[in-house]
């Protein structure tokens, strides 16, 4: 009985795995319509990200942790070991491939965190310690108890530089900023933090990260009062002509504007007072009014005001008063305003 | 019966190959366990009169260490927010961010890869911290209950979040702390 039966679950799963061979699964197409519809699964979607930055910052790939008791203002291992992050060759070139970060026992990161997983008894003893970790935790080099010196000694004797030099160590990503905490980013947990390198490894100067570009939209920050007034006549910062997208475009529509000045320029010689029997022009509210459209564009402003002066120059040996409100005037005055 | 024996053995190595990509995503899935941005209860800040958006962006800001702006921050601003408010407000502090508004997984990705976390609008009508992921479930810190961190499933979580808004911003001023160190090696 048992057997019959396990022969017939192997020939029902034999003949439902031929199925799709035969044409007859849920992957043929005369009875895919009785399939149950797929059921929604996550799916991996992607939109879009926006920012005001151009790159993202690096990230530490290496991490030394500095433990100091609660009192390292008063204590004399604690402001050795801060100055000789400063000044020992070995803590410095460790500092520089990795992110340093000083906590006092009494930080409340470092009490959240890092206590629950190693009491650190002899730092709560009023010593210190001092941690080398990578971006996933592990745990390259520790050292606690001992001095400054003793820290030195040990990474040195235990190649833990060359090994975070071999692994990759320093920072992922691109280069904008220095590898190591800036004061500002290490409070409060940075007590007395030490000197932060001026230049790079390589000896470049370290620049700080420009401030993030303004938005158009928003007011412009207030000037401080003790920042003494600018004078009129002073020599104004030289601002670089902002860049619009669409140059190709400006460009071609001033070419056409340009074409158009030149043919009015033509009706308005045909105008002129030479021929008695045309009204007279007024060229210049035309001018005008073609500038008063035409404010953004400053080359086509400047093309008119050219254009103003050398017609005022012909026009003034023997220009009759204008008249106003001519209707061609008006007339030509619309047709100009519908060219732009 | 020739077809019947090929199928039989495809069976058997599709079994063999799902065993060992099951294996496999396990073992990943615990290397990529990454740590969270576990702010220090102190530092949490607790929502007050339906200003969840400024308490989740003062707690976001003292996780990477900007103390002084989140001070600033959560003296400045009050009361509901809207995602293109926030994000100017955000520059108009100085502060720098990657943002998504269309459920962009990648923001969640880098959220969690730097430790930064980030800001999240979910559940409706609400704002919290995305602490980051750990295999396969997502941590939120609530500040209506700063005092314990929230569990979800990120593959559920993530299509809860795009249905709600599909809004999050990372702030990427400052450093994220060490992680914590699993384990001794010297």
């Amino acid at each position: 009985m048992i057997r019959t039966l396990l022969i017939f679950v192997l020939l029902t799963s034999q003949a439902s795995a031929a199925l799709p061979s035969l044409g007859l699964g849920r992957r043929g197409n005369f009875n895919s319509w009785r399939s149950a519809p797929p059921q929604r699964t996550f799916e991996y979607q992607r939109g879009s990200v926006t920012g005001h930055v151009g790159e993202l910052p690096q990230e530490p790939t290496y991490y030394t942790v500095v433990v100091l008791p609660e009192d390292y203002e008063r204590s004399q291992a604690s402001q050795q070991l801060l100055a000789a992050l400063a000044t020992d060759p070995t803590l410095v070139a460790v500092r520089r491939a990795t992110c340093l970060q000083c906590y006092s026992v009494a930080d409340p990161d470092f009490r959240h965190r890092f206590q629950p997983q190693d009491t650190l008894p002899t730092v709560l003893a009023g010593k210190t310690a001092m941690m080398i970790v990578d971006r996933s935790g592990g745990l390259v080099w520790w050292l606690q108890g001992g001095s400054a010196r003793q820290y030195a000694a040990d990474i040195a004797a235990k190649g833990v530089l060359d090994e975070i030099t071999n692994r990759g160590g320093g920072l992922l990503g691109r280069i904008r900023r220095p590898n190591v905490c800036t004061p500002k980013t290490c409070r409060p947990n940075q007590p007395n933090a030490p000197n932060q390198p001026t230049t790079t490894d390589t000896g470049e100067p370290l620049r700080p990260i420009p401030p993030p570009i303004a938005d158009e939209d928003q007011p412009a920050p207030a000037a401080p009062e003790d920042q003494p007034p600018v004078a009129d006549d002073a020599p104004q910062p030289t601002v670089p002509p902002e860049l619009d997208l669409a140059v190709a475009d400006q460009a071609e529509a001033i070419k056409q504007l340009q074409a158009t000045i030149n043919e009015l320029r033509q009706q308005i010689v045909i105008n002129t007072p030479a021929s008695p029997q045309a009204p007279p022009f007024d060229y210049e509210k035309i001018i005008a009014a073609m500038k008063d459209a035409n404010k953004t564009d400053p080359q086509l402003v400047a093309a008119l005001e050219a254009l103003l002066d050398k017609l005022s120059q012909q026009q003034q040996p023997n220009a009759p008063p204008a008249q106003p409100d001519q209707p061609a005037t008006k007339r030509y005055y619309w047709q100009m305003v519908r060219i732009k | 019966m020739r077809f019947l024996k090929d199928d039989h053995n495809l069976f058997y190595t599709g079994v063999g190959v799902a065993f060992w990509a099951w294996v496999i995503w396990l073992i990943v899935g615990t290397l990529q366990a990454q740590q969270i941005a576990d702010l220090a209860p102190e530092w949490r800040q607790r929502n007050r009169a339906g200003s969840c958006g400024h308490a989740s962006t003062t707690s976001a800001l003292r996780w990477v260490q900007q103390f002084d702006k989140a001070t600033e921050w959560w003296a400045k601003y009050r009361n509901g927010e809207n995602f293109a408010r926030h994000l100017d407000r955000l520059q108009a502090q100085g502060i720098r961010y990657v943002a998504t508004s269309d459920g962009d997984e990648r923001v969640l990705e880098y959220a969690s890869w730097s430790r930064r976390g980030a800001v999240v609008y979910w559940p409706p009508g609400h704002i919290v911290n995305y602490l980051g992921r750990t295999g396969d479930t997502v941590f939120i810190l609530d500040n209506n209950h700063v005092g314990r961190l929230d569990e979800h499933e990120y593959a559920r979580w993530v299509q809860q979040w795009r249905r709600n808004s599909g809004c999050a911003f990372v702030i990427i001023d400052g450093e994220a702390p060490p992680p914590v160190p699993e384990g001794k090696r010297a």
